[in-house]
């Protein structure tokens, strides 16, 4: 089938060939040329020593039963080269002895505050408690389950010095990568999107999320905005008010952090579907001004970003079954071998994409990678092109996101909509 | 305890003697250990150098091997009296470094009496006497020498040369209380008619009055001590470095002695039992005080006055809290309480007492106090000065701060978003606590616990500060058979003390010490004590302890194929063995024990000790 595929493929006419791979030419096309041309234009960073800065720099771990991981994660702010001023510990409700180990690690000096209540509260409540108790300039957010490249912190508040700047989002980059053929998927994917994506975003300020595993906000930018907001996605939602306020955002290539990933089918459509139900309720709920002209808060470049998240990711997920159907209406079986030949491009363009995002990630080995991204076409160009347009579905018809566990349930309750 | 003592200048060369006035060389040989230790005392602080001997063998020994300037001789002593010592020691030819023989007795007239101490001692002073007398004849003792005035002072040798003499004591001894006219007990109208030392009037911090010095020396008896004053416990350490004085009960009139006094005159008054609970508590200790062996009444060791001590009062030594004390707690014993507690542990690893767990303190890595404040710090700067405050968790915008940045007058309004809050459990709720320092204004869940101790102000953090475990000591049986028997219930007897000894034993010993002496004919002594004797008396009754006894020295007499003279005594038993070489005998003796009691219903456990004539020169 693929050598008919590759027969298939070569013997199309300019006309029938944009008709028959239109998916491919409309959603995924544009896509890999914008990574194209922003890898064209991109220098791979230079690692940089520490550089001297005046800022004094605030490190915020707010986790909900994280006894194991944080400890890890605090040990490797204690191996930076540019040592944090400050670092506060949130434990959030845990029931797992997070306490103790937040106490021991307090006693021994490792941290400079703790703080942990008896009922969990989630994690912008965590988060914003902390950032009223820093002292820092600059508040670096890292989740308890990841840990630090050793100038992870020196490179994330560099973009500061910039006065518009006022959140960078840093390169998270999959640990766990070989746990299994769904944790290496992911890393790929981390790889493409983040390390090459987001670069790609930045050349046209067009950064949205500074993620909340690893980002830094600017105190007065942070508190400026009111901090984060109830609910989950609060990092896009909090990305989102701080671009809304006139605040750059910006992603720092050479500020790694890496993190475990689910490497189980059934956890990673868990966190993806929150991650989508959040994605679009927060754009198309509570930013949905964005899309509109006549509202006052509109703005091209906001309206940009909605427009791009919108057509790529929620109609391309919506027409790919619409097409699948059509193409096997039209030709019978011999859709299977269409879409065989949509696959084979597919995978050249994703080797190409690989290459330019190892080329743009500084101080990483993903030779490993390459045999897997055969793989990767199929798994994120269509599997999970189904896994968000379910999770679009859950959101638009059960308002999911209001209801997941992310989020205690008392939250969810008063939460704006 | 003899009534008296001679001091004498001896007939001797004085001019062989090197000699400094206002540093002497001395010998006090005297078997009152209260007369010791003042003796001692005084002698010291003023810059002579002091030996003593508990009877006249030891003092013949001392000064036959040391060289001394002057030698202070009881006339009465155990083995030797004081002018068989000077006579052994001319005898020796010794002349050449003889010291200025001095002797004191309370019986001048009987001395006086005897024509060789006339002839053999020029001075006489007699008890109880002044001690600057004492100061003064050691004194003109050394310039003596060097003046050449002997000659004249050996005529001048005689009653007229008494350089005082005090109403000696009539008092019978042994007869505990001794009810005597005292005028003392009009002073202290509460107290029965009993002989006591009071603080301060009597011993203050500077040591015993001078009257009350002489009292002792004579070998007056006190029933009790006296506290009419506050003082601190480390002032009645003079009782403890004094004879037996710290075997006597503390009475306490101030009140202020707590548990440290035996009893409590103030309580006593109050209680209206008049004079009774004074005489029955002088009365146990005078009678359990018969009790304690000789070895722990002349001993120095303060281990072994505590031991005494506590053997006096329920034989346990149980603390009590008590916030007056450093350590923050007190024991029934006259004496600063860490050095009860020094001496106490000393006792339990020695077997004597058994300790058991009364509670942990926190101590002061300074001064060792346990009067600490304890207090929850701020991590940050160590100041008590914490604030408590609820988080308040804001549902709908997420904001969470201390309820301080939400109060508005009476009402909670969210900083973030403005909205009041008017639902708990809806719309907020305070999911913790935060903690913020008053003095650094720095905020934390957690806090450090510190001490500060309320002695010397030393702070020490809670996870660094020692503990140390305080314990409740009772006597063990082995201990109280130390405390009855003395040293040799425990095994550590290395000497025969003869004064302890039977007369006949003794004049069984020096016929065999004649025999070894001229013919070289060895034998031993076996003295053998039963540590478990209380204990296995309990169990088995005093009757089926004596004939288990009365037969493993039959059976153990029987096993020597020596002649054999055995002196049985209430503690301790003891066998002459003729013609027997010791350390031939050490090597079986453990296993003739063993023999002994094999035939034996019960075992009496014995402690057995040989000695051989070397041994009994002492």
């Amino acid at each position: 089938m693929i050598g008919e595929a590759f027969d298939y493929l070569f013997s199309q006419s300019y006309s029938s060939f944009a008709a028959l791979f239109a998916c491919v030419i409309i959603f995924e096309l544009p896509r890999y040329f914008s990574t194209f041309a922003s890898a064209a234009l991109f220098e791979r960073p230079v690692p940089q020593r520490r550089l001297d800065d005046d800022w004094k720099v605030t490190v915020v771990i707010a986790g909900h039963n994280e006894a194991t991981s944080i400890p890890r994660c605090v040990a490797s702010l204690n191996e930076q080269s540019r040592l944090p001023d400050e670092i506060i510990v949130f434990s959030d409700g845990s029931v797992d002895g997070t306490e103790k180990i937040v106490k021991d690690l307090l006693t021994a000096g490792q941290i400079d505050q703790a703080f942990w209540t008896e009922l969990r509260g989630g994690k912008s409540a965590g988060f914003n408690t902390c950032c009223v108790m820093a002292t820092g300039d600059i508040i670096v957010n890292i989740d308890c389950d990841c840990s630090l490249d050793r100038d992870a912190i020196a490179n994330i508040i560099r973009p500061f010095s910039e006065r518009q700047v006022g959140g960078v989002s840093g390169n998270i980059q999959v640990r766990n990568r070989f746990a299994g053929f769904v944790a290496t998927m992911q890393a790929i994917e981390y790889l493409i999107s983040i390390s090459l994506g987001k670069q790609a975003a930045q050349m046209i300020d067009q950064v949205t999320c500074a993620s909340g595993g690893f980002s830094a906000f600017r105190k007065s930018a942070y508190d400026g905005v009111g901090g984060s907001d109830a609910g989950g996605g609060e990092d896009l939602d909090l990305t989102l008010r701080l671009r809304a306020a006139g605040w750059k955002i910006r992603f720092q290539a050479d500020s790694i952090c890496y993190t475990d990933v689910p490497d189980r089918l059934q956890a990673l459509i868990n966190q993806r579907f929150r991650w989508e139900r959040d994605a679009v309720s927060h754009r198309f709920r509570r930013h949905r001004h964005l899309l509109n002209p006549f509202d006052e808060r509109f703005d091209l470049a906001e309206a940009a970003h909605q427009f791009e998240f919108l057509i790529f990711n929620v109609v391309g997920a919506v027409l790919l079954p619409i097409y699948t159907i059509w193409l096997f209406s039209t030709y019978g079986w011999f859709a299977l071998t269409v879409l065989v030949a949509i696959q084979l491009a597919l995978v050249a363009l994703d080797v190409m994409t690989f290459l330019l995002a190892a080329h743009a990630t500084p101080y990483m080995s993903v030779r490993s990678l390459l045999p897997y991204v055969f793989g990767y076409s199929l798994f994120n160009g269509f599997f999970m092109r189904f896994v968000r347009l379910a999770a679009y579905l859950q959101e638009w018809i059960f308002q999911a996101s209001y209801h997941d566990a992310y989020v205690p349930e008392k939250v969810h309750k008063m939460r704006a909509r | 305890m003899c009534m008296g003592c001679i001091l004498v200048l001896p007939v001797s060369d004085k001019s062989s003697r090197t000699r400094h006035v206002g540093q002497a060389k001395v010998l006090i040989a005297e078997d009152s250990a209260v007369t010791q230790d003042i003796l001692k005392m005084l002698l010291e602080a003023r810059g002579h150098e002091v030996r003593v001997a508990h009877d006249g063998g030891q003092a013949l020994k001392l000064l036959t091997s040391s060289s001394f300037d002057i030698a202070i001789l009881d006339f009465h002593m155990p083995i030797l009296n004081g002018i068989d010592v000077v006579r052994e020691f001319m005898a020796r030819d010794v002349r050449g470094h003889a010291p200025l023989f001095v002797a004191m007795t309370a019986d001048v007239e009987g001395l006086n009496a005897n024509e060789d101490c006339a002839t053999t001692f020029p001075k006489i002073l007699a008890k109880p006497f002044e001690f600057n007398d004492v100061f003064d004849l050691v004194d003109s003792c050394l310039i003596a020498g060097d003046e050449d005035h002997e000659a004249e002072e050996a005529e001048n040798a005689s009653a007229a040369d008494v350089i005082s003499i005090f109403r000696p004591d009539n008092t019978a001894e042994g007869t505990w209380p001794v009810v005597v006219p005292d005028n003392k007990a009009s002073r202290h109208p509460a107290l029965p008619d009993i002989r006591y030392l009071a603080w301060p009037d009597d011993f203050g911090p500077h040591g015993f009055a001078p009257a009350v010095s002489r009292q002792l020396i004579s070998g007056r008896k006190y029933d009790a001590i006296v506290i009419t004053e506050t003082c601190e416990f480390s002032d009645l350490e003079l009782l403890w470095r004094t004879g037996e004085l710290c075997l006597l009960p503390v009475l306490d009139q101030t009140g202020t002695f707590g548990p440290k006094a035996d009893l409590n005159l103030m309580q006593v008054s109050g209680s209206g039992a008049g004079q009774e609970p004074i005489v029955r508590c002088i009365d146990d200790f005078s009678f359990n005080r018969l009790k304690i062996h000789s070895d722990l009444i002349r001993s120095k060791d303060p281990a072994d006055k505590l031991i005494a001590r506590i053997y006096l009062r329920d034989r346990k030594l149980s603390p009590v809290h008590h916030g007056d004390s450093l350590l923050g707690l007190v024991h029934a014993i006259a004496l600063p309480d860490n050095k009860v507690i020094e001496l106490a542990e000393e006792l339990a690893r020695n077997g004597l007492l058994e300790r058991s767990f009364f509670d942990r303190f926190h101590s002061c890595p300074a001064c060792q106090s346990s009067r600490l404040n304890a207090r929850e710090e701020c991590i940050h700067c160590r100041s008590g000065h914490l604030e408590d405050s609820s988080l308040i968790h804001h549902f709908s915008c997420a904001h969470q701060a201390p309820e301080e940045a939400f109060k508005q007058g009476a009402d909670l309004v969210c900083p973030k978003c403005a909205h009041e809050l008017r639902h708990f459990g809806i719309e907020y709720d305070k999911p913790g606590n935060v903690i913020t320092c008053g003095s650094c204004k720095k905020a934390s869940s957690d806090v450090a616990i510190g001490f500060t101790c309320l002695d010397c102000m030393t702070h020490a953090d809670g996870d660094v500060i020692e503990t140390v475990d305080r314990h409740h000591y009772r006597m063990s049986e082995k201990g109280i058979a130390y405390v009855e028997q003395g040293q040799m219930a425990i095994g550590v007897q290395t000497n025969l003390r003869f004064a302890d000894l039977p007369l006949p034993l003794i004049v069984d010993i020096n016929k065999a010490a004649r025999t070894y002496n001229e013919d070289d004919i060895p034998f031993a002594v076996l003295s053998i004590s039963y540590p478990l004797r209380h204990k296995l008396t309990a169990e088995h009754g005093a009757r089926d302890f004596h004939l288990a006894r009365s037969q493993f020295l039959r059976e153990l007499r029987d096993d020597f194929e020596h002649h054999t003279k055995l002196h049985a005594g209430a503690d301790v038993d003891h066998i002459v063995i003729f013609d027997a070489v010791p350390d031939a005998l050490r090597q079986t003796l453990s296993e003739r024990i063993s023999t002994a009691q094999m035939t034996l219903k019960r075992k009496v456990m014995p402690a057995p000790a040989l000695f051989g004539p070397s041994d009994l020169s002492g």
